[in-house]
């Protein structure tokens, strides 16, 4: 063994950690080798200095009380846990499996959509030019499902903006099985206001994607009161996701909690809150509707019951940023609450809303519905 | 802080990865005559039982605090640690594999915490030779516990010396000198390689051994 090797075994044999074979070697050389003796020397010194550090002593009212402070903490955070079941009742599993289908589901209906669209622009350029023709048979039994419907009079490049008079007959596929959430993004993310007639799309779906067909519900329910003020519906459809926290799904309960939603009347503007989605590495968790603390697995709340976190609303509106700030108390401010307020406060006046975002404190990002005006 | 103790080495097991000279109350995960391994604790645990919890905790209480505040480096937020630490292994005591050791099991759920804590609390870096911001934090030790005056400046210079190595340095040099774990457990409770662990053992002798010069020449 050379001195170079003995003095990468030194620290191993300093520790312990070198077998019978090893330790021998390693002293057969240092028995002849004064520089690698004085290298270990200087180890076993600098260990006899850190070792003669006292033990680190905690505060006296530490280990007193440890046990007990800790039993009470682990029934408090149970009693908690059992206010909120909700949060727990979607296994991951079956939320991840959903989002998957969702997203298939969404795939197929946009490759038949933009099938269609091009099928229809070159082989019914007329109806792109806005021109009301008589609709033509379709080509070949495969693509009946495309086939234009006989109530199919406005112009396609309407459709494709969103502004659909009438139900586009390629989601029905995705529909048939009685999900037809699927569908309801593409009508509903470029423009907004015109889907009467939509009939609202799968209210339980649970993911973000399906979530969007949230406003179709509350348009929906716009038309049919046309004579009646604008009023906010509906808080929390959809649940808080996972993005890096870890955070459970929470449940969602579209239709109980719509009535339990206490209603406001913003000015003109209808609200809904769509999608309470979570991106939080902070642990704090939105319930729909709700901003706190969570109780279980969160040393924030333990720390901070009332922790003031900044709340702001940031709402594109075609194209412009309209932004409201205010501060919220986790442990007793509503979202919802605190949202209706800043939104009060934004003062839109017109146009439709869309890709509204709530944020929380620096990591949590709520995206709550889009604010709709009425049109009357 | 109280002066450690050592027991005689003749009664530290074999297995223990013991270096001579650590104490061997440093090392609660030894079996002592008579008592009951924290695997037979943790069986009734999972059957049900809330008192062998207690038991890990009185075993682990203090060994854990002198972890984490290695860690933390402040006494308030290491009292917080240690007990989500014993919160989290209890909720999930169920998800424990026993062909693992529970200690290291804890340390590493505490040290996991810890480092999580240090990223939000988002500690002023700074490094000894170059500043580097993933290296050491300025803050000197909460020396709360002990009245300043009661430390002596050898003391006093050690646990700056400590608090000057970054994180993952400090945490080798304290379960390895004042835990006496082996490398192979080191290893577990950093989730990392013993390659990595002998590493920063090394790099931290080599800070130390320049910040305590004088202790160390002195000892000799």
């Amino acid at each position: 063994m050379n001195c170079r090797k003995c003095r990468a075994e030194l620290e191993r044999y300093l520790d312990n950690e070198l077998d019978q074979k090893g330790r021998a070697t390693v002293e057969q050389h240092l028995a002849a080798c004064a520089g690698c003796r004085q290298k270990l020397t200087e180890l076993q010194a600098l260990d006899s200095v850190l070792r003669a550090r006292p033990e680190v002593e905690p505060p006296s009212d530490y280990v007193a009380g440890f046990n007990d402070r800790f039993w009470h903490e682990v029934k408090r955070r149970r009693r908690m846990r059992s206010v909120e079941p909700e949060r727990r009742l979607l296994p991951v599993f079956w939320t991840r499996f959903a989002a998957t289908a969702a997203a298939a589901l969404l795939l197929i209906a946009v490759g038949l959509v933009g099938y269609r669209s091009w099928h229809t622009f070159f082989e019914h350029p007329a109806e792109v030019s806005g021109e009301v023709t008589a609709p033509e048979a379709t080509p070949g039994a495969g693509k009946a499902a495309e086939a234009p419907s006989p109530k199919a009079t406005a112009p396609v490049a309407a459709k494709a903006a969103g502004t659909e008079t009438e139900k586009p007959p390629a989601p029905k596929p995705a529909s048939t099985g009685g999900k037809g959430g699927a569908a309801a993004p593409l009508a509903a993310t470029p423009v907004q206001p015109a889907l009467a007639g939509v009939k609202s799309p799968s209210p339980g779906a649970q993911m973000r994607t399906a979530d969007r067909g949230q406003p179709r519900m509350s348009e929906s329910r716009l038309e049919a009161q046309p004579a009646e003020p604008p009023v906010l519906t509906g808080y929390g459809q959809g649940g808080a996701g996972t993005r890096k926290g870890g955070l459970k799904l929470a449940d969602q309960k579209p239709a109980q909690k719509k009535e339990q939603a206490p209603q406001e009347q913003i000015g003109g503007v209808v609200a809904q809150v769509l999608d309470t989605t979570i991106y939080s590495e902070d642990r704090l968790s939105v319930k729909p509707g709700l901003v706190s603390i969570p109780d279980a697995n969160d040393d924030d709340r333990m720390k901070y019951p009332n922790l003031e976190v900044p709340v702001w609303v940031v709402i594109e509106k075609d194209g412009s940023v309209s932004r409201a700030e205010s501060r919220a108390t986790t442990a007793n401010a509503g979202l919802e609450h605190v949202a209706l307020s800043l939104a009060r406060r934004a003062q839109f006046s017109s146009g439709k809303l869309a890709g509204n975002s709530v944020r929380v404190g620096k990591t949590i990002v709520v995206k709550i519905a889009a604010l709709k005006q009425k049109d009357d | 802080m109280t002066p450690r103790t050592t027991i005689p080495e003749t009664s530290i097991p074999q297995d223990a990865g013991l270096a001579p000279g650590i104490p061997a109350d440093s090392v609660p995960y030894i079996k002592m005559e008579g008592t009951a391994t924290d695997l037979d604790l943790i069986r009734r645990v999972k059957a049900g039982e809330h008192e062998p919890f207690n038991e890990l905790m009185t075993r682990y209480n203090r060994k854990m605090y002198s972890v984490v505040y290695t860690l933390v480096r402040s006494h308030e937020d290491a009292r917080d640690l240690v007990q989500e630490t014993f919160i989290r292994a209890y909720e999930h005591i169920r998800q424990f594999d026993e062909q693992y050791r529970f200690y290291t099991w804890l340390y590493r759920i505490a040290v996991n915490l810890c480092f999580t804590f240090l990223k939000r609390r988002k500690l002023a870096p700074v490094s000894i030779e170059s500043g580097d911001p993933e290296q050491g934090e300025t803050e000197l030790p909460d020396t709360r516990a002990v009245p300043i005056a009661e430390q002596s400046d050898r003391q006093r210079n050690i646990e700056r010396a400590l608090a000057l190595l970054p994180a993952e340095q400090r945490l080798a040099i304290e379960l390895r000198t004042y835990q006496g774990m082996s490398y192979a457990e080191i290893s577990e409770v950093m989730h990392t390689s013993i390659g990595t662990v002998m590493s920063r053992l090394s790099r931290a002798r080599d800070k130390l051994r320049g910040l305590l010069s004088d202790y160390v020449s002195g000892a000799r």
